[in-house]
């Protein structure tokens, strides 16, 4: 594609206008993980709107109307496209934007426009449309391990149900202690739930929306709404906060109309069900617990009480707080799908939320997402190695990595 | 030299309208909202004027960098407050007969003038030290160097080069009727006021004029979107 062509395809009026609106204040840099750890300013949040706006002006703008459109730099926009791909997508600096501006949203407009223009996704992200196509799910792994290797014996799923799990594609094939506490105490509840088949539950297409592949989003979407309306489906569970952000918000213009159920978190449907008494904790934890806010569930959706419900009501826990927490949360590193590609950054930033834990004097680090859990328990796996780290060596021992709902199921 | 000032004026100003006009037709070109910026089907629904009152109050009193800077708020506030009263001080150069509330925040307005530059000064001491260099584009320190000539130059003609404020005003008035014979009787039109103070302040709030930041006229857009994500964002999940 020319490097001529508008830039503005993919965006909204809404986001042309943040895209003004940014201030170039800066203060995002200080809640930015990826500046965090890598301190280049070149892929700030600012700096990366300032260069896109020198596209679109470069193009579109008052002395590219009176002396045509100007070439942009083959160079500048690869580097752009990686800065672009770098980001986490966590939101801090939308959190924080002094003018309100709607990161979360509008990175993932401008990977689809770089993907337009032939210059992403990069690296293996490339490769998830190929993977989704074939298995269903991002991983290229086969259907028929999508549950069988971490389903609990004993729990009954219904052919038909009110209620519907979905286990979602990184909690199924990279962080199954998550996915079988969440089934586990769906059983203690008792109420019927029902699933999807292994081979019909697939990606909720996160993955492609986030990297800005948007060509099989809504025969995704289709399948899976028609296929949880056929099951009876009213309210639809599932504990990853990516795919829960997709459903809530992104579904309904992908299906093209209203969902015909409800989305819930599990933390949500669980705390309900505590409060009613359907699920009752008869055993206590004698231990200090901190609590992760996925990015995408509290900033995302709102999501940040109902955990901390669940978590106050296990006897003995003393549950602390992470300076930044709740809408305000810091990135764990696994967001974006830039940990396939920017694994290095992801492993720091991970280390970042391991290390204020640890100051905390936490015992255990919460978590409530698939791919924080499978991101931070890779860095807390080699945490004693790194050199000067020296001082808390022992730390896997420590700082134990627990799911909210694998937690839960330990003490029901 | 007045008339040639006088172009520039134009020529400013034309610049400055095409830009906002040229970035308002790239946003009506697009719909307001597409496929996939997570709203679409969200829409908040609750009163305009109590999100309007909100937004208001968030822009007035820039709360969203209180959160996140309250060292920087204190001097950025200070500033856009006085800079406001500093502008409305100066319509009595541009309106004729001018409105009585114009007089009346003439002494604020002079007040503000003094403290402008030591609001600008305070901001780029917060950048620059504070930020430790962290925050530093060239822009911005573009914005803030040209705005503190510009308010020191004014202090320096309330106090030291004190500019013959009649001429002053029929100058303006002659640029901004584009009609000298629209004028008072007895005034020359396109006659500069005496002293390069005043020629050099005029000449940089042109250059301001041209490089005006666009956050001006898109910030209240994005500030009204984000309250109302604010409020909706507990409707996604919750019922």
């Amino acid at each position: 594609m020319a490097n001529k062509e508008s830039y503005t395809r993919c965006l909204s009026a809404g986001q042309l206008v943040e895209l003004d609106a940014c201030t170039r204040c800066g203060e995002c840099l200080k809640y930015c993980p990826v500046q965090e750890v890598t301190s280049d300013k070149s892929i700030s949040p600012p700096e990366k709107i300032r260069l896109f706006r020198e596209f679109i002006a470069g193009t579109e703008g008052l002395k590219s109307r009176f002396f045509g459109a100007g070439r942009i730099d083959q160079r500048l926009l690869e580097d752009f496209a990686k800065a672009v791909y770098e980001c986490t997508t966590c939101g801090a600096c939308g959190q924080t934007c002094t003018v309100g501006i709607f990161t979360q949203r509008l990175w993932p407009m401008l990977r689809r426009e770089m993907v337009r223009r032939g210059l992403g996704p990069i690296g293996s992200q490339r490769e998830t449309p190929g993977a989704v196509s074939r298995t269903g799910n991002p991983y290229d792994r086969p259907a028929a391990e999508r549950f069988s290797p971490w389903f609990p014996a004993g729990v009954r799923v219904a052919g038909k149900a009110k209620l519907g799990y979905y286990a979602g594609c990184t909690g199924a094939y990279e962080a199954q202690p998550m996915v079988r506490g969440d089934i586990e105490v769906l059983g203690k509840i008792g109420g019927p739930f029902t699933m999807l088949d292994a081979e019909e539950e697939v990606c909720c297409g996160f993955p492609l929306f986030i990297t800005g592949q948007f060509e099989l989003l809504e025969e995704l979407v289709k399948r899976l709404v028609v296929a949880y309306v056929r099951k009876g489906v009213e309210t639809l569970v599932c504990s990853c906060p990516c795919c829960v952000n997709m459903m809530a918000r992104d579904w309904p213009s992908f299906f093209g109309a209203k969902l015909p159920f409800r989305i819930r978190h599990i933390t949500q449907y669980v705390a309900d069900a505590l409060n009613r008494g359907k699920l009752i904790i008869n055993r206590g934890i004698e231990e200090r617990l901190i609590y992760h806010d996925p990015c995408y569930l509290s900033r995302g959706v709102g999501v940040t009480e109902e955990p901390r419900a669940i978590l106050r009501r296990i006897p003995g826990a003393k549950l602390l707080e992470f300076d930044r927490h709740g809408a305000e949360s810091r990135c764990c590193g696994a967001g974006g799908a830039a940990r396939k590609v920017f694994h290095d950054n992801a492993i720091a930033i991970a280390r970042l939320a391991i290390d204020e834990a640890r100051q905390k004097g936490a015992q255990k680090l919460v978590l409530s997402c698939p791919a924080c859990y499978s991101k931070v328990g890779e860095a807390l796996s080699g945490y004693d190695k790194l050199s000067g780290y020296g001082e808390i060596e022992g730390h896997e021992r420590q700082l134990e990595l627990v799911d909210i709902m694998e937690l839960l199921s330990g003490v029901i | 030299m007045g008339k040639l000032l006088a172009v520039a004026a134009y020529a400013a100003f034309t610049i400055f309208l095409l830009r906002v006009f040229m970035h308002a037709a790239l946003w009506f070109k697009r719909p307001w909202r597409t496929v996939a910026d997570g709203s679409t089907l969200e829409e908040a629904k609750f009163p305009a004027c109590q999100t309007f009152a909100a937004v208001a109050l968030e822009a007035f009193f820039l709360r969203r960098l209180l959160r996140v800077n309250p060292a920087l708020w204190i001097g950025e506030w200070v500033f856009h407050m006085s800079f406001v009263l500093v502008l409305l001080r100066h319509l009595r150069y541009f309106l004729t007969p001018v409105p009585e509330f114009i007089w009346q925040v003439q002494f604020l307005g002079r007040i503000a003038g003094y403290v402008m530059p030591f609001s600008l000064v305070y901001i780029i001491a917060v950048k620059a030290v504070a930020g430790r260099g962290r925050y530093a584009f060239t822009y911005n320190y573009f914005l803030l160097g040209a705005l503190l000539l510009i308010s020191g130059l004014g202090i320096l003609m309330s106090t030291v080069f004190h500019p013959n404020v009649v001429a002053v005003k029929q100058y303006m008035m002659s640029v901004l009727s584009l009609k000298p014979s629209a004028l008072a009787d007895g005034a020359t039109p396109w006659v500069l006021p005496d002293g390069l103070p005043f020629l050099a302040h005029f000449g940089l709030v042109l250059i301001l004029l041209v490089y005006l930041p666009t956050h001006i006229f898109a910030a209240p857009f994005t500030l009204y979107e984000a309250k109302k994500r604010e409020k909706t964002l507990g409707r996604f999940l919750h019922d």
